[in-house]
């Protein structure tokens, strides 16, 4: 018998890739790569990449969702950025868009219009215990004159924070 | 068999509380008092009752009254500092001088304690209120890596009367939860 739509992986990745489209890419008019082997950066100077490290929401554990914020500095020209202001500005943003208690999760079993599924969230809570605050955040330097910085969220589903559930579907 | 069964499990994953009571005011001569950082604060209700039986056999209950309520709010205050230290061992919350004495006879002193924490799914909160409470805890404080704090629990009194917001039919306090969530 498969888990529930709310419990699913996939469904679980979409709602958070729609979360940060609606409330980072879209309001702020930054690309962001959602798991597109075919992303092109060549024209872009500030691009994000949306990789999930694990999965575990919905099934008593934490899905572990990575970030990584690309600008391009350019060498020494002015036109780069050299020092990385606009590379702060985009986390700042995208920091603002995950401080958020919960994520909405959805069914995309028709992916051109998502379902809301009633009473799904996921919860944005790091190791520490502390609420919408990222796990890590690492400036990792540069690499072909693209300064990267990668935060790391922990997610965990809001039905799994209940002690004891007596039934588990 | 009754048919009305139609749910296992959870009814509402969206009211799941997590997380600690994360904003603990005292209120005492018409000013506010935040007693800051209160991890692991519990509050409590607690009610009793008196089940009377009858004589038949087996004896079956036949009666039962409540016999008490009361509310009481415990934790552990964080910040030391000579307001929550004077609460701590049950003085006034006005404290302007740095030395607490111990020991020596004095007033009661009566504060309305509110706390309130957020509903994670949707934000909204979870408040409580005592009208009308005394610190019943008593004060110690250790020592070790992490921020160490002193034991703090406020027992509510009745406050029929009304000196402290009460009233006849909210005599304690009152717990305010938001409506189950869509």
């Amino acid at each position: 018998m498969a888990i529930p739509a709310r419990r699913q992986d996939d469904n679980q990745e979409r709602s958070i890739q729609k979360h940060i489209k609606d409330n980072f890419a879209t309001p702020n008019a930054i690309t962001v790569n959602y798991q597109d082997l075919t992303f092109d950066v060549s024209s872009l100077n500030l691009w994000v990449d949306i990789t999930f490290l694990s999965h575990g929401a919905g099934r008593k554990g934490e899905t572990m969702v990575q970030f990584d914020v690309y600008s391009r500095v350019r060498g020494k020209q002015p036109s780069g950025d050299r020092l990385m202001t606009t590379l702060k500005d985009a986390v700042q943003k995208l920091i603002n868009a995950m401080h958020t208690n919960c994520i909405q999760v959805y069914d995309f079993a028709d992916p051109t219009s998502p379902a809301l599924i009633s009473k799904a969230k996921l919860m944005v809570q790091n190791s520490g215990g502390t609420f919408r605050e990222p796990e890590s955040d690492q400036l990792l330097g540069l690499e072909d004159g693209v300064a990267r910085r990668s935060l790391t969220y922990r997610l965990r589903m809001l039905e799994d924070a209940s002690r004891a559930s007596s039934y588990y579907d | 068999m009754w048919t009305g069964f139609t749910k296992q499990g959870g009814v509402d994953e969206g009211a799941y509380l997590v997380g600690d009571w994360s904003e603990i005011v005292a209120r005492a001569g018409g000013e506010n008092y935040q007693l800051g950082n209160c991890p692991e604060g519990v509050l409590e209700v607690s009610r009793e009752y008196y089940m009377h039986e009858d004589t038949s056999l087996p004896r079956k209950v036949d009666h039962i009254c409540p016999i008490r309520v009361g509310m009481k709010f415990s934790g552990v205050l964080e910040e030391i500092h000579r307001r929550n230290v004077s609460l701590l061992v049950g003085q006034t919350l006005a404290n302007t001088d740095s030395y607490v004495y111990i020991g020596a006879m004095g007033l009661n002193y009566f504060y309305t304690l509110r706390g309130r924490r957020n509903r994670c799914s949707d934000n909204v909160a979870v408040e409580f209120c005592i009208w009308k409470c005394m610190s019943t805890n008593l004060f110690s404080l250790g020592g070790g890596d992490g921020a160490q704090g002193s034991p703090f629990e406020a027992t509510g009194i009745d406050d029929t009367d009304g000196d402290y917001g009460g009233d006849a039919t909210n005599p304690l306090g009152y717990i305010w939860s938001p409506a189950p969530e869509t």
